[in-house]
């Protein structure tokens, strides 16, 4: 198992625009390969905010995030969320519009920007591949996203952060919608991703009884 | 290039946004391309009519000016009695000036008319009623006599001293007069049919001339003969050879004899007005109603007066134009021309609002797709990249659409819309100038959606949408 570390959060505080009390106050962690991490904490203790500074959608008030060392303010970000990092949204995020192997390949064209090119017809064929081992059958794959279920659309939102094959995957409540049956299943392939594919996991959730999954469990909120 | 694919395939996504944009694009160049077509038909027909047609301006005496400049002289009758006499003397414009007037800048062309007395030891007058006998020749009594008075202070009155000296100084065997003309078929009498060529030619070159059936018969004389004249006044004594090319049947003559007057005489003939200079004789009479100016257009009416007046028209003269015919026939064209222009600009004002609102209301509604797009990587440069590739592509498939669906419109738009019996749809161009400013159109709605989708794009961020759709 790969334990090396990938992400280091040092002091980090965060604020709201014209607010100025921080729903992250000094901050720091570290974030290895190989790793599943469950981040709990009550609501509005800032877990989405944190994974969403670890995803560089927005950034840190104070402090530094590190991905491999360098200071994410100083990369760019929409390359570092098109390649590093993979997230699944709390509400999905897909695009409704879209059936479930236009958005993962809609992912894997933005990511490869500066790639190969790829044989657009065999890479279809991946997609539909990948998407069938987390339970989406072909023509599932091929319906527009509005129109499938909940547990499929988180399923799709995994494979779509997935897609690009990035060392860092995080989640937001990826089980918020979901039935004990199908979240546990979901965790087993965040499992599978860290222990097996080396991936850095970080995922938020609320549940006690997903706890268990995580090699290492991180209160947000709680006294350092 | 995935960008494009996805633009494209967000075309279809958002199919009946799409569509109600490409039905209004489409309307707008449509009505642009009409707009265009018509106001360039419409200017080439305008172009054509200017060609062909000009303000027909004559000058005559001013009978409000000779009114006021009138002179009262008394005059004794027969009886002893005194009568006050008011008469006005309009003052003579040589045929010089009615020449150099003809070479205005302001002039499509000019119709000169003057005509001159012959004589000939070869010819003779065809035989008239004794009561229709010419003047010119006659002494100072005869004129007394023709006209019943007694004494030339009363003949005065009939007629101007001057132009009883003009008729006594002619030649007593005088036939008749030559009619030069810059143009013989448009003679008042050709045009109107009182005369007819019934064989030959009309006349073309210097010395060529046409003369009447009557006088034909009288000397004899066959198309290509040739023959001598000499001016009619008695200081003229050079010889100039003429060479009859048409016979013409006098219908007026030969129907109202009675009311024959020099003018339609048997033994006049009819030549061009280069003849005039070729005969050279002293006797020139400018036929003032027969000299018509055509002015290019109404702009140049002041000035060709202005210009006229400068080389020797009198004050006393007048000039008389028809420009109600030519406005009548031009300005509905004109009019219908501004008002397509001010149709189209409304169309394209109004479609580009409801363009504008349209979009906007797009780019909102996209914001969620926006934020989805930028949260997994994608660049904005890319996501305003592929709302201008929309743009573009609606805007150029609505331009294709709207280009032929323009042309097909236009016609009947220009039959509707054109005066009756004014074919202007034989001038709607067949070359493809028109889609210049079409596409530039285009271009500019396509810029405004394109710039509309990037000020929207560049002030949506991810999360602030998330958190907003929280």
């Amino acid at each position: 198992m790969n334990t090396q570390s990938i992400l280091k959060v040092e002091n980090v505080s965060y604020h709201y625009e014209k607010t100025t009390r921080n729903v992250i106050d000094r901050m720091s962690a570290e974030f290895e390969k190989g790793k599943l991490y469950v981040l709990t904490g009550r609501s509005g203790a800032g877990k989405s905010t944190f994974l969403s500074l670890l995803a560089g959608l927005d950034k840190v008030s104070s402090g530094k995030i590190l991905y491999k060392g360098k200071n994410l303010c100083d990369m760019d970000a929409d390359a570092y969320r098109a390649r590093e990092i993979g997230v699944v949204f709390q509400g999905f995020n897909l695009l409704k519009n879209c059936s479930a192997v236009e958005n993962i390949l809609l992912s894997r064209h933005i990511s490869e920007q500066s790639g190969a090119k790829l044989d657009r017809e065999k890479e279809r064929e991946e997609v539909l591949s990948d998407l069938s081992k987390i339970g989406i059958d072909p023509s599932t794959a091929e319906r527009k996203v509005m129109h499938i279920s909940g547990g499929e659309q988180q399923r799709i939102s995994i494979a779509r952060a997935l897609s690009h094959d990035p060392d860092i995957v995080i989640a937001d409540e990826p089980t918020g919608n979901l039935d004990a049956e199908n979240a546990h299943a979901i965790m087993k392939i965040f499992e599978h991703l860290a222990h097996d594919k080396g991936k850095c996991v970080i995922v938020v959730t609320h549940s006690t009884d997903l706890r268990s999954y995580g090699d290492v469990v991180m209160e947000i909120g709680a006294k350092r | 290039m995935y960008i494009f694919k996805n633009a494209c395939k967000n075309l279809m996504r958002n199919g009946w946004r799409n569509t109600l944009v490409a039905v209004i694009l489409t309307i707008m160049l449509a009505a642009t391309t009409v707009v265009l077509l018509l106001r360039d038909a419409a200017g080439a027909w305008i172009r054509d009519f200017q060609n062909s047609f000009s303000i027909e301006t004559t000058m005559g005496v001013d009978w409000s000016y000779a009114e006021k400049h009138m002179q009262t002289q008394e005059v004794t009758n027969e009886d002893g009695s005194v009568s006050m006499v008011s008469t006005f003397e309009p003052e003579e414009v040589p045929m010089e000036v009615w020449d150099k007037i003809a070479t205005s800048q302001y002039l499509k062309k000019a119709q000169l008319a003057a005509c001159t007395g012959f004589v000939s030891d070869e010819l003779q007058a065809v035989k008239m009623d004794e009561s229709l006998s010419r003047m010119e020749g006659m002494t100072l009594e005869e004129l007394m006599d023709l006209f019943g008075v007694k004494t030339e202070e009363e003949l005065y009155t009939i007629m101007s001293k001057k132009d009883a000296e003009r008729i006594m100084d002619f030649k007593k065997d005088m036939i008749g007069q030559i009619y030069c003309v810059s143009d013989p078929k448009l003679l008042y009498e050709f045009a109107n049919g009182m005369r007819e060529l019934s064989e030959g030619r009309f006349c073309e070159k210097a010395g060529e001339v046409i003369v009447c059936e009557e006088f034909a018969k009288t000397n004899n004389l066959r198309i290509g003969d040739t023959f001598t004249v000499e001016g009619a006044r008695k200081g003229d004594h050079d010889v100039r050879e003429l060479k009859l090319v048409g016979i013409f049947t006098d219908h007026y003559a030969k129907a109202n004899a009675a009311d024959v007057w020099v003018g339609v005489s048997a033994s006049d003939m009819v030549a061009t007005y280069e003849t005039l200079s070729y005969l050279g004789f002293s006797d020139v009479y400018p036929l003032e109603e027969s000299i018509h100016y055509y002015v290019k257009d109404t702009d140049s009416l002041p000035l060709f007066e202005e210009e006229a007046r400068s080389m020797g028209l009198p004050d006393s003269y007048s000039m008389k134009y028809e420009i109600e015919d030519y406005e009548s026939i031009v300005n509905p064209v004109e009019k219908m021309s501004d008002f397509a222009a001010s149709f189209g600009g409304i169309t394209l004002l109004v479609g580009t609002c409801v363009l504008v609102v349209l979009m906007i209301i797009n780019i909102r509604d996209r914001k969620y797709e926006i934020g989805v797009l930028r949260a997994i990587g994608m660049k904005k440069s890319h996501v305003a990249r592929g709302i201008i590739y929309e743009s573009f592509t609606i805007v150029g498939f609505a331009a294709v659409l709207g280009v032929l669906l323009g042309r097909l419109l236009v016609k009947p738009v220009l039959r509707f819309a054109s005066p009756s019996n004014m074919e202007i749809t034989k001038f709607i161009g067949e070359d493809m100038r028109f889609t210049f400013p079409v596409v530039g159109t285009a271009l500019g709605l396509a810029l405004v959606c394109g710039i509309i989708g990037i000020f929207f794009i560049t002030r949506y961020e991810p999360m602030r949408i998330f958190r907003s759709a929280q």
